[in-house]
């Protein structure tokens, strides 16, 4: 284009001053609204989080995690033990059942169960916890003869995990692409080693996830457990029945009413271990996640 | 007529490059009507203005074979509308043919009206008013993609050939007779040749519209009229 | 022998034929010119479709599809989309089955056999007749066990055989060099051109004898297009390769026959040349010359 040819003017439509004088206002509420909403939440989980740290650092000590409880002071290590013992015996039941449900709806969903075992799916996510922990009481502990007990402990927490577990495998499974699906059918593997050998693989960040998630939950029960497991101040005595075991839910329960100092410190404690624990179980799904979706 | 193209602008340029070749062809009679006529009045501006108007077909000609590149290059033609641009590359070259045989014969007619008229020269404007007519049919053939109509113009060529080899034959007697028309009569046989070469690309033409309608090569063999090249012509005489 | 190709009815429909001088063009009138041409014999169909429909649910999708699919050529599958192009492809290897409420009817014959009737061992069948995707898709695993699942699917190797059957199908794909020094990478990794790549080695590596691509390079960029049409022409002496696609381009230049559908019928089969010089059928001419679709 020759130099001495003046460029075309161009026209920049702008809208009326009232009308962006609205949509600046219109913008500035949608702000305003979400701010809050941010504020609010966050300022909650500060002050909760606040709250639980600084009582609970303040009883930290070596003491919390090599000593058992007794009575109303001494340390959690009966009650860690026994989270850790309840919440991987739940997984341990959890995990093979909600993954076998979970494919199960996801790879045949024409299949004669596939909506009845979503539909009890969806049930049980809305059932109570405390009611589960009732039905565990009364077959388990009382009719089954179990006592309070590892068994019927894991078993109710089981049982609220698994449906988690199956819902989070089914969506999981469903993201992996059918063409993937399709190519390893091409080749003519048979559809277990399709599921097996491909779809559980590319679907595992995600299930892995789903599994985290059913952890935190576990570790935070307090009302099955105390239906089923009962409380002990002494560590885990080895056997799944007649065996009542303690957990750190219980200590906050129980210890933050105590008219006692060191009950109120173990509390506190308690309170704070589970906490993290659940806040270190979310970071590392994210984490988990993060790094395969790349 | 085939359904128009999705893209409309393709459409536009096919329908162009059609009419150029049927300006071309236009410019072919006219051309060739007024060598005939340079020929037949002797009028030697007439046929200046032949010669130079050949110029004009050959850009005419090269605008053709850039838009044809084109098309090419641009559109991936298939099927019938590759063979539209093929035929119109070649049509184009044989109508630039004809033109330049054209104003051949308009060339020499100059030459030839500065000599004193003989007899055979009314032999030569029947015979262009016969080429011309070929030329005139395939165009029209071509502007209505009839292949029937171009075999027929195909077989008439056949008479276009009979009529110079007789040509040929009484201008060779016309010279062995009389020397001093050896001049004006050797004009004479190229430019009878000129217009029998024009009925040959005619008939090209007429091939090349057959393909674009059928897709298949025209695989008869076209009869040839023209003996001369077989002929030996004897003195009457003995030679001095 | 009897020759199977004297049984296929018309194939072009002539009903709208637009030159009355050509020839019709039958598929079986197509093979026995190519046969007249070419020197070299080309023998009885390797994979013969008889008279198959396709319905999805109560749709039909397929009406009444025949047409041969010669060994060591190339076959198009051309025409606009819903054409049923990819579920013809689709039922050759019976991977329609995967879903439910879709019904065949009619034969498909390999090397004589038809594959519809029940009792065929669909993974064997798999085996035999390989399919490439439009979408690149690598398993999640490494490039190595990408290429060796399908092997490991129907023979026990031992590893050194496994590794040349594994290079070899790389080889043969032109993906080996790049990829020589990161078997043990995810397949993940590559670009979309390796990847499809990756997947025709796949398909390669259990051995097939027929090749499906279904529109294998449309998700790729033009110079890894390039390398694909080029990897088809090098696959061509050893396979019976059929091609789906929607670039009439790809079609005119990797293919030997085509064959151009529209709503669920075969319009028009016939060698390639001819059907993108002079088709017979005015609704393909249409279609080829972008006048429709």
């Amino acid at each position: 284009m020759p130099a001495d040819q003046a460029l075309p003017s161009i026209t920049v439509a702008t809208p009326s001053s009232r009308r962006l004088m609205r949509r600046r206002i219109t913008s500035v509420i949608g702000w305003l609204l979400t701010g809050s909403a941010l504020a609010l939440l966050s300022s909650a989980m500060i002050w909760i989080l606040a709250m639980v740290f600084f009582r609970g650092v303040g009883a930290m000590s070596i003491d919390l995690f090599t000593t058992v409880t007794q009575g109303n002071g001494g340390g959690l290590l009966n009650a860690i033990e026994g989270t850790v013992v309840l919440s991987f015996g739940a997984l341990l039941l959890a995990v093979p059942f909600g993954l076998a449900a979970g494919a199960y709806v996801s790879e045949y969903p024409h299949g004669y169960w596939a909506p009845t075992v979503r539909f009890l799916a969806d049930i049980l996510v809305g059932v109570p916890s405390i009611v589960l922990g009732y039905v565990g009481y009364v077959t388990m502990v009382d009719w089954l003869g179990w006592n309070f007990s590892v068994a019927a402990g894991s078993i109710t927490v089981s049982v609220i995990c698994l449906p988690y577990i199956c819902r989070t495998t089914e969506l999981a499974l469903q993201q992996v692409p059918g063409s993937l699906r399709e190519a390893a059918f091409a080749l003519g593997a048979s559809e277990a080693r399709v599921i097996f050998q491909i779809c559980l693989p590319a679907a595992l960040p995600a299930i892995l996830t789903g599994i985290l998630l059913a952890l935190a939950i576990s570790v935070g029960e307090t009302a099955p457990l105390l239906y089923t497991a009962g409380w002990s101040d002494y560590l885990w005595n080895g056997h799944l029945t007649h065996s009542p075991i303690g957990y750190l839910t219980y200590a906050i329960w129980t210890f933050i009413n105590e008219p006692f100092e060191t009950s109120h410190r173990l509390a506190y404690a308690a309170a704070f271990l589970v906490t993290i624990f659940v806040l270190i179980v979310h970071v590392v799904s994210r984490f988990v996640f993060d790094r395969h979706r790349q | 007529m085939p359904a128009e193209h999705i893209v409309k602008s393709y459409d536009e340029e096919l329908t162009r490059l059609s009419n150029m070749i049927v300006e071309m062809g236009g410019l072919a009679e006219a051309q060739l009507t007024s060598a005939i006529d340079a020929v037949a009045k002797r009028d030697s501006a007439l046929a200046a203005s032949v010669v130079e108007g050949d110029a004009q077909v050959d850009d005419l000609e090269r605008e053709l074979d850039n838009l044809a590149i084109r098309l090419l290059a641009l559109r991936q033609p298939m099927a019938r509308d590759l063979r539209e641009i093929f035929a119109a590359l070649k049509i184009g070259a044989d109508l630039e043919r004809i033109c330049d045989y054209a104003a051949n014969v308009a060339k020499r007619s100059i030459a030839l009206s500065q000599t004193p008229p003989i007899q055979p020269v009314h032999a030569l404007p029947r015979m262009g008013t016969l080429a011309l007519a070929l030329v005139k049919d395939v165009i029209d053939a071509y502007v209505e993609r009839d292949a029937d109509k171009a075999l027929e113009v195909w077989r008439r060529d056949e008479e276009l050939d009979e009529m110079y080899s007789s040509l040929f034959r009484e201008f060779l007697t016309y010279m062995m007779e009389d020397p001093r028309n050896i001049g004006a009569c050797t004009h004479l046989l190229f430019m009878a040749k000129n217009i029998e070469r024009i009925g040959d690309h005619a008939t090209n033409i007429a091939e090349d519209l057959y393909y674009l309608v059928h897709g298949t090569p025209l695989t008869e063999v076209r009869p040839k009229g023209d003996k001369s090249s077989l002929e030996v012509i004897a003195p009457d005489r003995p030679a001095r | 022998m009897t020759d199977a190709t004297a049984n296929f009815p018309g194939t072009a429909r002539v009903s709208q034929s637009m030159n009355d001088a050509a020839p019709p063009s039958t598929a079986a009138a197509a093979h026995e010119a190519a046969a007249a041409r070419s020197s070299v014999v080309v023998d009885d169909p390797k994979v013969s479709i008889k008279d198959v429909h396709f319905y999805y649910g109560a749709y039909h999708a397929l009406k009444g599809i025949s047409m041969p699919l010669h060994d060591r050529r190339v076959t198009a599958f051309i025409g606009p989309s819903g054409c049923g192009k990819s579920t013809l492809l689709r039922i050759l290897n019976r991977i329609y089955e995967l879903y439910p409420n879709q019904t065949v009817s009619g034969e498909i014959l390999v090397d004589g056999e038809n594959i519809l009737a029940s009792g065929v061992d669909l993974n064997l069948l798999r085996a035999k007749i390989g399919m490439v995707f439009q979408r690149p898709t690598p398993f999640p695993m490494s490039i190595y066990d990408n290429i060796a699942f399908g092997i490991r699917l129907y023979e026990k190797l031992p590893k050194s055989e496994l590794d040349d059957r594994v290079e070899s199908a790389l080889q043969r794909a032109a993906l080996w060099t790049e990829v020589k020094d990161k078997l043990r990478q995810s397949g993940a990794g590559l670009s979309g051109g390796q990847q499809q790549r990756l997947c025709i080695a796949r398909a390669i590596a259990v051995k097939p004898e027929v090749l499906l691509l279904d529109e294998p390079a449309s998700a790729l960029d033009p110079i890894s297009t390039q390398r694909i049409e080029e990897l088809i022409a090098e696959l061509k002496p050893d396979y019976c390769i059929a091609i789906v696609t929607h670039n009439m381009q790809q079609a005119a230049r990797c293919s030997d026959y085509t064959a151009f559908m529209y709503l669920g019928e075969l319009i028009e089969f016939d060698e390639t040349e001819r059907i993108f010089t002079h088709p017979q059928e005015r609704r393909t001419e249409d279609y080829i010359t972008g006048r429709f679709g």
